[in-house]
C-alpha cells in the first residue's frame, strides 16, 4: 500500500503513524518484536556474551548473585547467567522446529479438509477435534515419553499436539474463501483444483497462518519448558531453563531464589515475547476480528 | 469421540516408533531378552487385526511342545487330543510352519520333570498329580491355576481357529469396556492401573475444584471491572495482565508463590496435601469436605492451608483467559438494548454493569470453563508436580520415570474419559441454561 504513494515517511514518522492508524495494537506487536530480537541476539552471540562455560563448575555453589556472578551460581557451582544465556538457543530451536512441523502439516491438511469436504473432511477433522480437547501437555508428555529424549523427539511430541490448531484454522478460512466469487470465476474459466488452492486459496490463508505461528511458538515454549520441567527434556547437563527450574526446585527451602528466579523469568519473557507478536499482529492483519 | 481419543493414545503409545521396553533396559541389552520380554508384556501380538490364528485346538492324540521353534529343541509340555490353547506367535522356519503355543490357566497336561523343577523355582499355584514314562522319557501330570505355560510346535497338528479380532487394539477396547486399565509394571507390579487411578484422583479434582473458584472469582472481577471501564488506564492494565499472566509458566508461578509465602513469609506450607496424621476418615477422597463431614476441623485448617498455593497458582494462571473473556461478553452484553433500557430508567450504572450486564454475560463463560477444562488438567501437572501434590498429574510423571506403560496408557485414557464427560456436561447445562439451544 506503500508503494503507491509519492511521499515516502521516514522510519520514525511511519513508525508513528502505524500507532495512529493501529492503536495500541501497534505498541503490543513492536514491544514484542523488540523482545524477541533481544533475545535472538542473546542467542546468535551467546558465546561472547555468556561470561563462562554454561557446564563447567566455575564458583563456589549457592553463591548469591555479585559482580562476579551476575545472577549468582546453582547448587554445583555453574554460572547461573551463563546457563540462562545458553538455555534460550535450546528453547528457541525446540519451539520454532516444532511449530514448523506443526504448520508443514497443519497447513495443508486444513487446506485440503476445507477444499475436498466430504468424508475425507469428516475423518480428518474428528481426528483433529480429538486430539484438540485433549489436554496438549499431557499428550505431549505421553509422546516424549515414548520417544525418549533428543531436540527432534521432543520437537515431533509439541508439534503434534499443535498441529489442530492450525488445521482448524485453515480449514475454517478455506472454507469461506472457497465460496468467494473470484474462486468461482476461476473455477469457471477451467483452473484446475491445486491452481485454485495455490493461487487464491492459499495466500488468503497466510495472515492467520503467521499470527498462529506466532501464539503457536509462545505455547511451544511454555509445553517445552514443561516438558523439562518433568524430567522429559534433553538430559543434563544441556542448558536448559525448565531443567534448571526443577533441579532449583530441590533448594526452594533454603531461599536460594536466583536459581529459580531467572531461568523462569527468561521463560516467561520469550514466551510473553511470541504472544504479543501473535495478539498485535493479529488485530493488524484480521481487522475484522477487533471490536468496535 | 471417546473411541477416536483411546485410538489416537493406542497409537501414540504402540505404533509410533519408540519401545517401552527398549526404554526400561539398559543400552545394549541383547536383542533376544528384549524380544522375550516384549513377548511376555503381550506386544508382539498383532496391532489391530489377528490373521495368524487365535487359538489352536489339537488333533492327534498327544503333541509336543518344545521350548523353541524346531524339533532339535528341548521338550517341555506334552498337550492331548482336544486341549485349546492360545496362539501367541507363529514362525516359519524350513522345518515348517510353527506355532507358540500358551495354555489357558486351570490348565491340566504333561510336562518334563526339569519344568516342575522350575515350577517350584517361580510359583506356588500348581500342583503336580502324578508322574508317568511316556514316549520322550518321564512326565509329570501337572495342574496349573493361575497362569499358562508356553511351548512350540508344529501348526500341521492343530486346528487353528482364526479371530482377526483378537488383537492388541480389539482386547483393549474390550478390557477399556470392563474398566479394566490393565496392571502397572514397576514399581509395584501387577497392582491394577485402575487403583492407583482412584487413589490419586480425589487430590486432583480437589485441586481444580479450588482452582477453578479462584479462576472465576479472579476472572469475572476483573474482566468485569476491564469492560465497566473501558479504555480505562485499569483496562489496558489488566489487558497486559491477562497477556502476561498466560505468557507465564505455571511452575514457575508457583515456584515464586513457594519462594514468597511458603519460604520467606511462612503462610502456607509448600508440599504436600494435609499435615502428617491429619488425614481425615476417608468417604470421598475430598480432604476438605471429609473433615467437614466428620467434624474434624483441625484436619480442615490443614488441607486448606495445603490447598491455597496450589490453587491459587493454577487458579491464576487461568484467570488470565477468563478475564479476556469476560471483557469480551460483557462489552456485547452492554451494548443490546435491554442495557440502554435499564440505564434509561435510572439504575444506577454499578447495579446495570454488575447485576444485569455480568449475569447474561456468564453463559459463554460457563462453556469457556469447559473448554478450560483440558488447560486446567495440563496445568495441574506442572502444579501437581511443583507442590508435591499427590494427584494424577504427579502420579503420570513418577510412571514415566518407571516407563511404567500400562499406568501412562491408563493415565492418559482417564484424561480422554474425564475431558469427554466433561464437554458433555458442558453441553447439558448450556442447554438447560440457553432454551434456544437444541441439539
Amino acid at each position: 500500500m506503500e508503494g503507491t504513494l509519492e511521499y515516502r515517511p521516514g522510519l520514525l514518522a511511519r513508525f508513528f503513524r502505524g500507532a495512529r492508524w493501529y492503536g495500541a495494537e501497534w505498541y503490543i506487536t513492536v514491544a514484542g518484536a523488540f523482545i524477541l530480537i533481544a533475545v535472538v541476539i542473546v542467542t546468535l552471540l551467546a558465546p561472547h556474551i555468556a561470561p563462562y562455560d554454561p557446564i563447567k563448575f566455575v564458583g563456589k555453589p549457592f553463591t548469591r548473585p555479585n559482580s562476579q556472578f551476575l545472577m549468582g551460581t546453582d547448587n554445583l557451582g555453574r554460572d547461573v547467567f551463563s546457563r540462562v544465556v545458553y538455555g534460550a538457543r535450546v528453547v528457541l530451536i525446540i519451539a520454532l522446529l516444532s511449530s514448523v512441523f506443526s504448520a508443514l502439516v497443519g497447513v495443508p491438511l486444513g487446506l485440503l479438509s476445507g477444499f475436498i469436504g466430504g468424508a475425507v473432511d469428516r475423518v480428518l477433522s474428528l481426528i483433529m477435534d480429538s486430539i484438540y480437547s485433549f489436554p496438549s501437555l499431557i499428550l505431549a508428555i505421553a509422546i516424549a515419553a515414548m520417544l525418549g529424549p533428543g531436540i527432534i523427539n521432543i520437537a515431533i511430541s509439541i508439534a503434534v499436539v499443535y498441529i489442530p490448531t492450525y488445521f482448524r484454522m485453515v480449514r475454517g478460512q478455506t472454507l469461506s474463501v472457497k465460496e468467494e466469487l473470484y474462486v468461482e470465476a476461476a473455477r469457471s474459466l477451467g483452473a484446475r483444483a491445486a491452481t485454485i488452492l495455490r493461487l487464491y486459496v492459499f495466500p488468503n490463508v497466510i495472515p492467520s497462518v503467521v499470527v498462529v505461528f506466532s501464539l503457536n511458538i509462545a505455547d511451544a515454549i511454555l509445553t517445552e519448558a514443561g516438558l523439562s520441567f518433568l524430567g522429559l527434556g534433553l538430559p543434563p547437563p544441556t542448558p536448559d531453563w525448565g531443567f534448571d527450574l526443577s533441579a532449583g526446585r530441590a533448594y526452594l527451602p533454603g531461599g536460594y531464589w536466583w536459581i529459580i528466579t531467572f531461568p523462569g523469568m527468561m521463560i516467561a519473557l520469550v514466551a510473553l515475547g511470541f504472544s504479543m507478536l501473535g495478539e498485535g499482529l493479529n488485530e493488524i492483519l484480521n481487522p475484522r476480528l477487533t471490536e468496535a | 469421540m471417546v473411541l477416536v481419543l483411546v485410538t489416537l493414545v493406542f497409537v501414540i503409545l504402540r505404533v509410533m516408533p519408540g519401545d517401552p521396553v527398549r526404554a526400561i533396559m539398559r543400552p545394549g541389552a541383547p536383542q533376544e531378552y528384549i524380544n522375550e520380554i516384549k513377548h511376555n508384556l503381550g506386544l508382539d501380538r498383532p496391532l489391530f487385526f489377528n490373521f495368524r490364528g487365535s487359538s489352536a485346538v489339537v488333533i492327534p492324540e498327544t503333541v509336543v511342545l518344545r521350548t523353541g521353534p524346531s524339533d532339535d529343541e528341548e521338550m517341555v509340555m506334552l498337550v492331548e487330543k482336544g486341549a485349546e490353547l492360545a496362539i501367541t506367535d507363529r514362525v516359519k522356519t524350513p522345518q515348517g510352519d510353527w506355532l507358540r503355543l500358551a495354555t489357558k490357566p486351570g490348565f491340566e497336561g504333561w510336562v518334563t520333570p526339569k519344568k516342575v523343577d522350575w515350577l517350584r523355582r517361580v510359583s506356588f499355584h500348581f500342583s503336580p498329580l502324578k508322574s508317568e514314562e511316556k514316549p520322550g522319557g518321564e512326565w509329570v501330570r501337572i495342574r496349573i491355576e493361575s497362569f499358562g505355560l508356553e511351548g512350540w510346535a508344529p501348526a500341521e497338528h492343530f486346528q487353528i481357529k482364526v479371530n482377526i479380532f483378537d488383537s492388541q487394539y480389539f482386547n483393549y477396547l474390550l478390557s477399556l469396556l470392563r474398566l479394566d486399565l490393565g496392571t502397572s509394571i514397576a514399581p509395584v507390579r501387577g497392582r491394577p492401573v485402575a487403583t492407583d487411578l482412584k487413589d490419586k484422583f480425589p487430590a486432583t479434582l480437589e485441586l481444580s475444584i479450588f482452582s477453578m473458584i479462584v479462576t472465576v472469582i479472579i476472572g469475572v472481577s476483573t474482566g468485569a471491572y476491564a469492560a465497566h471501564k473501558r479504555r480505562s488506564i485499569a483496562d489496558y492494565g489488566l489487558r497486559i495482565y491477562s497477556i502476561v499472566i498466560y505468557a507465564l509458566p505455571v511452575f514457575w508461578l508457583g515456584l515464586m508463590l513457594q519462594l514468597i509465602f511458603g519460604v520467606y513469609l511462612g503462610w502456607f506450607p509448600v508440599a504436600g496435601r494435609i499435615g502428617t496424621r491429619l488425614a481425615p476418615h476417608k468417604i470421598t477422597g475430598l480432604f476438605v469436605l471429609d473433615s467437614i463431614l466428620t467434624h474434624n476441623w483441625a484436619s480442615l485448617k490443614s488441607a486448606l492451608e495445603h490447598l491455597a498455593l496450589p490453587s491459587f497458582t493454577l487458579g491464576l494462571y487461568l484467570s488470565g483467559v477468563f478475564t479476556r473473556l469476560t471483557r469480551a461478553n460483557m462489552l456485547d452484553v452492554l451494548r443490546q438494548d435491554f442495557i440502554t433500557a435499564a440505564r434509561a430508567r435510572g439504575i444506577p450504572e454499578r447495579i446495570v454493569v454488575y447485576k444485569h450486564a455480568l449475569k447474561n454475560a456468564f453463559i459463554p463463560i460457563l462453556t469457556m470453563l469447559g473448554l478450560q477444562f483440558a488447560l486446567l488438567l495440563g496445568g495441574a501437572v506442572l502444579t501437581e508436580t511443583t507442590f508435591s501434590w499427590p494427584g494424577m498429574g504427579r502420579f503420570l510423571v513418577e510412571r514415566i520415570t518407571y516407563r511404567d506403560f500400562p499406568s501412562i496408557q491408563g493415565g492418559v485414557v482417564f484424561f480422554a474419559l474425564l475431558v469427554a464427560a466433561v464437554s458433555l456436561i458442558v453441553d447439558v447445562i448450556y442447554a438447560y441454561l440457553d432454551p434456544r439451544i437444541r441439539y
